[in-house]
């Protein structure tokens, strides 16, 4: 699978850079996807997600307390954002500390299903996330990509190719 | 990879969102913060507020996770427990507030009018009285705005 981040300038803010992720070609991504799958049943939490995501880029940075963390496997930064004790949607990102947040996928996690993995869907998500995760880890150890100076953009080849590819 | 179309939903979200909405968000998730911070200063951990507030860690999480919708007296516990300003409240003060009133009135005698209160009550006599409308002058007089 290939994978590409690039920055969403519009939800991209003065404390927070927040990128999108493109799997393949794609015109679309994960997190448009996430919108569009979601928009006719749960449109009132996700415009709650994108007010707090605006919040997080202009105001507070993506600070840990917003955040389930723990979501993927240990050290790849794969987090939820909190979800509403009512709500019924779960969006996986990567967070590289306050300043920069790779938005993923996700998708309905009723509060009756204890974890994501019980959620097909989800599992699906999470797992594409660990595999970009992986990438942009090794990638930061080549140094084919490195963070700006400060901190809340990627500089360098933001496209991931699979090895088997 | 084709260009995004300004169409999609997540432009459509974003140009529904209102400034008062937006506002609100901001205030809880920055309040979430102010918590955060303060907990962080006197070296506590959520486990540590919990106790304190005789609450469950789940509902010190919640707090902070920039989603909760406070009441004031939440607030004003959280205050005494972390030693933190939180709510603003200024008192209201009582004020002196000086009203100006002009007064116009014809008159034969400029003399008879140097002082008000030596006006004699033939020529002119002023009763003045507070109504719903302001202040009433009686005979020639007139109050301009």
């Amino acid at each position: 699978m290939k994978y590409k981040i690039r920055k969403n300038h519009k939800l991209s803010g003065n404390i927070t850079g927040v990128y999108h992720v493109y799997i393949n070609d794609d015109h679309e991504s994960l997190f448009d996807r996430f919108l569009n799958e979601n928009i006719s049943s749960y449109k009132n939490e996700l415009k709650d997600i994108v007010q707090r995501l605006n919040t997080i880029a202009n105001e507070t940075g993506a600070r840990e307390q917003f955040f389930k963390t723990k979501e993927g496997k240990p050290g790849d930064h794969i987090e939820a954002l909190y979800d509403k004790p009512k709500s019924n949607l779960r969006l996986f990102c990567i967070r590289f500390g306050q300043q920069l947040l790779i938005l993923g996928g996700g998708g309905v996690k009723p509060k009756s299903m204890r974890t994501w993995q019980e959620s097909e869907k989800l599992t699906t998500e999470n797992l594409m996330l660990q595999e970009l995760s992986d990438k942009i880890g090794e990638a930061l150890k080549e140094g084919t990509i490195k963070f700006s100076d400060d901190y809340k953009a990627f500089e360098g080849t933001l496209t991931f190719k699979d090895d088997k590819l | 990879m084709k260009k995004q179309k300004n169409n999609t939903v997540f432009n459509q979200l974003l140009d529904e969102i209102t400034p008062v909405e937006q506002h609100r968000t901001d205030n809880r998730m920055r309040m979430a913060t102010k918590i955060d911070n303060a907990l962080k200063a006197k070296g506590w951990k959520n486990a540590d507020l919990a106790r304190a507030m005789d609450k469950h860690k789940s509902v010190i999480t919640l707090w902070l996770s920039g989603v909760h919708n406070f009441k004031i007296d939440t607030l004003s516990d959280i205050e005494e427990v972390l030693d933190v300003k939180l709510l603003n409240v200024i008192k209201d003060k009582s004020r002196v507030v000086n009203y100006f009133m002009h007064i116009e009135q014809n008159t034969a005698s400029l003399e008879a009018n140097s002082n008000f209160s030596e006006m004699s009550q033939e020529s002119f006599s002023p009763t003045v009285s507070e109504s719903d409308e302001g202040y009433k002058l009686s005979k020639n007089s007139k109050i301009l705005a």
